[in-house]
């Protein structure tokens, strides 16, 4: 498979003076196109903080994160606004949307600004990824006008219309009741069984359950990995106890 | 404003925490009534030792004033006042604590959840718009009330530069000497009453009739007639007879004297007289008394404003104080070649362009006004670049949240610098437009109320339209462009991370 990030020897150090603090220490990571991964880990380990290294978000202080062969810690400003707009898709904990544009406006804003060119397939799009996760019916309501779970679902309409090669989780169902996680969750398996790569950080392990390799993360390092193959045939109930016994075999 | 939305999140934590209304907005009291208090001594310690460097050059002009001794007290009770202002200013602006949320303040880390008032503009309803516009549009008209504070200062500007420009290029063009109450001519060449003088104009008049370097000419003469009032009070008027059609000046009311029985009066003259178009007045001219019918009204700053037109003398005149001629050159002559050329043909008449007459007449005023219109100028292009740049600042502390959305969605620091151009482009052509209009309006009727206690009521700017439409509106925009420029520079440093907060 090809690989379609490499991060190398990743260090990130946070805070000034005496208070500056390493959070990301020498972590090196591969990750292939078409995988779903998640990354775990207790709370400042350093888990979102390697995803914003890993998706350009941050640079390293060292180290390198390669996508698609192109050492992106290089890139000028401009160009990384490019690469996240043609092959990245960004889903957050809380939905990050335009306040003042309707949720499908919102979802059809980056490939407007991708493509410039006629509106009408793009809608097209924005309608089918919108009835695909279940939010068809609000089309042009305002962020205060939706729940939680259905900004959400937005959300994940506006990081899939440009049809992205990842799409990068940063606790996408932290701020979701449990019946909403899980059809989110859905969403992103489907998402990957049609070929897009998922990188996800959680601290749930039954979200981490729907990846295919989940790393596990403490101060800075990744402690330890778990991959289950296809021909597992593993159920999300099994992966789950299996990611909680790896967690406390490293007290995380 | 800028400090508090810059603040937003931590103001959530405080709350979060627990901290009353009333606490959060001690705390940010306390520090803003030390930073005012600290600036305004400052400001009045720095007054007091550089005034008299600053006041050299009034001083020369105009004197040093009787109460130089009480203005360390006025500039200190000055500086009070703006203290009271700016905490007055900062209660009501804390007062917008209490409507923060913790949500809102923590989710979003703005002050603002408005903007679900133009669902009629829409992406999904637009087939093709460049998303940097339509961006910029929707956030205009989600938040009108916001830009138009900005809209206002756009228009005062403009405003303020015009206004003084207008009135420059007016007193400065050619067609002001009509208001002056002499026709718009090239030549003026004045004859005093001498025993020669009428051989002197019966040459002169024959050699202008040949000259081909000579379009048009007329002969007036000047005289001091006594006008009676309505009171029967006789009142000295310098009175001017010949045909007034050749060079006509500019009529309020009325028209040019025609008949031998007809007047034209100066505004100022007939306010005096207290007549006006149709009413009859009586004029002494060489002791004898006669009645003319007033026929027009005219604008005459000069001369204190209180003179008369009327078409012919009375016979042998002993008020009679001079003639003069006004000249216009063909199109091919050059009038300062003409006026040389008179200057050495009638040695005893004093000749000058009309140019040179009107600088002569009115040169202190029109350098004043240029330079007041010079000063306004860059005052309003200060005003402009600050209060953008400041606004800026202002604006993306407040979108902090917006612009880290945009970034992570793919829009380049320069796609949201083009939109906040975009915004400012839109809001200066309104305002800028709105300005131009109101000083082509009100500017006008507020100078032209002004100037017509000086005797022209019926002022009109005679503005430059490449200076005041092309070239004053540009050098606006390109200030707002530069402001543009360094007021969107903080976008670089925004962080993706430190505005979408989990």
């Amino acid at each position: 498979m090809k690989k379609i990030i490499v991060g190398e020897n990743l260090s990130k150090e946070y805070g000034e003076g005496s208070e500056r603090r390493k959070v990301l220490n020498e972590v090196s990571i591969k990750i292939e196109q078409g995988e779903f991964i998640t990354i775990m880990g207790p709370s400042g380990c350093g888990k979102s903080t390697l995803l914003s290294v890993l998706s350009g978000l941050e640079r390293p202080e060292y180290g390198t994160v390669s996508f698609l062969g192109s050492e992106i810690n290089k890139m000028k400003e401009a160009q990384l606004s490019d690469l996240r707009r043609k092959n990245m898709g960004f889903v957050f904990q809380q939905p990050t949307l335009l306040k003042n544009l309707n949720l499908i406006d919102n979802i059809m804003l980056p490939a407007v600004r991708k493509q410039q060119t006629n509106a009408v397939p793009i809608l097209e799009k924005a309608r089918e990824l919108m009835k695909k996760t279940g939010i068809s019916d609000f089309e042009e309501r305002y962020v205060t006008q939706v729940s939680g779970g259905q900004l959400q679902r937005a959300g994940i309409c506006r990081a899939l219309i440009n049809q992205p090669d990842i799409l990068f989780g940063d606790e996408p169902t932290g701020a979701l009741n449990s019946k909403s996680a899980e059809e989110v969750m859905e969403i992103f398996s489907e998402i990957n069984q049609q070929g897009t790569t998922v990188l996800l950080v959680t601290h749930d392990a039954k979200v981490a359950a729907y990846a295919d390799k989940v790393y596990f993360m403490q101060d800075g390092h990744i402690v330890n990995e778990i991959e289950w193959l296809k021909s597992d045939q593993c159920t999300v109930e099994e992966k789950k106890d299996m990611i909680r016994n790896n967690m406390k075999a490293f007290g995380i | 404003m800028t400090k508090l939305e810059e603040e937003v999140h931590e103001i959530g934590v405080m709350k979060a925490i627990g901290l009353q209304h009333n606490e959060i907005k001690k705390i940010y009291l306390v520090k803003y009534t030390m930073l005012s208090a600290l600036g305004c001594i400052l400001g009045w310690i720095f007054a007091m030792i550089y005034s008299d460097v600053i006041m050299v050059d009034m001083r020369n002009h105009f004197g040093t004033s009787l109460n130089a001794s009480k203005a360390p007290v006025i500039g200190a009770v000055g500086s009070i006042a703006i203290f009271v202002i700016i905490i007055l200013f900062v209660l009501h602006t804390l007062s917008y604590l209490r409507k923060i949320s913790v949500l809102q303040a923590l989710r979003f880390g703005t002050l603002e959840m408005k903007g679900v008032t133009n669902s009629f503009f829409s992406l999904y309803k637009i087939n093709r718009m460049n998303p940097n516009l339509f961006l910029s549009i929707k956030d205009i008209l989600g938040r009108k009330k916001l830009y138009f504070t900005l809209l206002i200062v756009f228009l005062l500007s403009t405003f303020i530069m015009i206004v003084p420009q207008n009135l420059s290029d007016t007193i400065s063009s050619k067609e002001f000497i009509r208001y002056m109450g002499v026709g718009k001519s090239d030549i003026r060449l004045d004859m005093k009453q001498s025993s020669t003088m009428s051989d002197s104009l019966e040459r002169a008049e024959l050699y202008l009739s040949e000259d081909k370097e000579v379009q048009k000419f007329v002969i007036l003469t000047t005289a001091k007639y006594k006008m009676i009032n309505k009171q029967g009070e006789e009142i000295p008027v310098t009175t001017e007879s010949g045909d007034h059609q050749v060079f006509p000046v500019i009529y309020s009311e009325g028209k040019p004297p025609v008949r031998r029985e007809e007047v034209a009066l100066s505004e100022l003259n007939s306010k005096e007289l207290q007549v006006g178009i149709g009413d009859n007045i009586s004029i002494i001219q060489n002791g004898i008394r006669k009645d003319f019918h007033v026929c027009g009204i005219y604008s005459d700053i000069t001369n204190g404003g209180k003179t008369a037109k009327i078409t012919q003398q009375s016979g042998e005149n002993t008020d009679n104080m001079g003639s003069i001629i006004y000249i216009q050159t063909s199109d091919n002559a050059v009038p300062e070649t003409v006026s040389d050329k008179y200057a050495k043909r009638f040695p005893d008449s004093k000749v000058s362009d009309m140019k040179e007459y009107m600088y002569q007449t009115f040169g202190d005023t029109m350098k004043s006004v240029a330079k007041a219109s010079v000063i306004t100028m860059y005052l309003a292009l200060g005003i402009m670049v600050l209060v953008t740049v400041l606004f800026l600042n202002m604006l993306i502390a407040k979108d902090g949240y917006s612009i880290s959305v945009l970034k992570a969605v793919g829009f380049s620091n320069r796609d949201i610098k083009i939109q906040y151009t975009i915004r400012l482009c839109l809001i200066f052509v309104l305002g800028s437009l709105s300005g131009l209009v109101l000083a082509n309006t009100l500017g006008e009727s507020t100078v032209g109320f002004v100037i017509s206690s000086f005797g022209a009521g019926s002022f009109q700017f005679e503005s430059d339209p490449l200076k005041s439409l092309l070239f004053s509106p540009a050098l606006m925009f390109g200030a707002i462009l530069v402001s543009t420029m360094l007021g969107t520079k903080e976008i670089d440093k925004k962080k993706i991370a430190d505005h979408i907060r989990e």
